[in-house]
């Protein structure tokens, strides 16, 4: 290492110190208790709802009963999409009718009689 | 951990973390928020029993993710807020990190200068005594390029220092 590199790393390295003063690193940090306490609710907590999954072994079949309920959906898809466009037809065929109607009857005589 | 190393730990290290995280962050009160979910992060992890520098290393690999999952989720929730609302309040510089304590200027001059990786390396190295080994998952480069990456960081840190006028007398 050269004389010049020692220097300015030296030089760095004080520089740096002063930043760190600044910043407070010889000032007392705040009280651990609370920290400590906080963590240990987070653990104890934790650890609940480990035995919570424990005993309710059932709760873990939660991808397969989505995989289920996908399959399901799929399944019935069709049906529905069926059932839905009869439901249209159905509901349109009265409007389908009605409008030529009003028009012959309603309309068409109005315009005939100015 | 037990409580008693915990809080031997905490005393030892805590101070030099929070004035890690108020150098990284700028901001007093987000530093000493970050320094409690620090904190609260190691003591919740599943750690196998490490030795003091090994934890050390831990401790600042943990104080980093917490940054950064904060920074991240910052800018998440910025780009909820209306395009012209977000635009008035960079002006005003609302909400924006500002610096609540004060570095002198000359120290603000030449650490506005640095990029921000350098500004990392210089505190590890300089101010934690970290070794490069120690360094490089910290900021996420090879052990070999630490060296590098240091003397380059050094030598412009050095170079802005003597532009400012800032002798080894002003320095110390």
């Amino acid at each position: 290492m050269t004389d010049k590199t020692t220097v300015s790393e030296a030089r760095v390295t004080a520089f740096m110190g002063r930043v760190a003063a600044a910043c407070g690193r010889s000032e007392p940090a705040p009280d651990p208790a609370l920290i400590w306490l906080k963590a240990e609710l987070a653990r104890r907590m934790e650890g609940e709802k480990r035995a919570l999954r424990a005993e309710l072994p059932g709760l873990g079949l939660g991808a397969a009963a989505l995989v289920l309920t996908l399959l399901v959906s799929i399944r019935w898809l069709a049906p529905i999409a069926v059932g839905l466009g009869d439901a249209a037809v159905l509901a349109g065929l009265p409007l389908a009718l009605a409008a030529p109607l009003v028009w012959f009857f309603g309309f068409r005589p109005l315009r005939h009689a100015r | 951990m037990d409580r008693a190393s915990f809080e031997r730990f905490y005393e030892r290290r805590a101070p030099a973390l929070r004035s890690y995280l108020r150098y990284s962050c700028r901001n007093r009160a987000l530093a000493d928020d970050l320094l409690q979910e620090t904190w609260l992060r190691l003591l919740c992890a599943d750690l196998p029993e490490l030795e003091e520098p090994e934890l050390k290393s831990y401790l600042y690999k943990t104080a980093r993710s917490v940054m950064i999952d904060h920074f991240r989720k910052t800018a998440r929730e910025q780009r909820f807020v209306d395009d012209d609302r977000f635009d008035a309040a960079l002006e005003s510089g609302a909400g924006a990190a500002q610096p609540d304590f004060a570095l002198p200027d000359d120290v603000r001059r030449v650490l506005a200068e640095l990029p921000e990786r350098d500004r990392q390396l210089l505190w590890l190295a300089h101010v934690e005594g970290f070794s490069h080994r120690e360094i490089a998952p910290l900021i996420g480069v090879q052990e070999n390029s630490v060296r590098v990456l240091l003397l380059r960081a050094r030598e412009r840190m050095a170079a802005l220092l003597e532009d400012q006028g800032m002798g080894p007398e002003d320095t110390g």
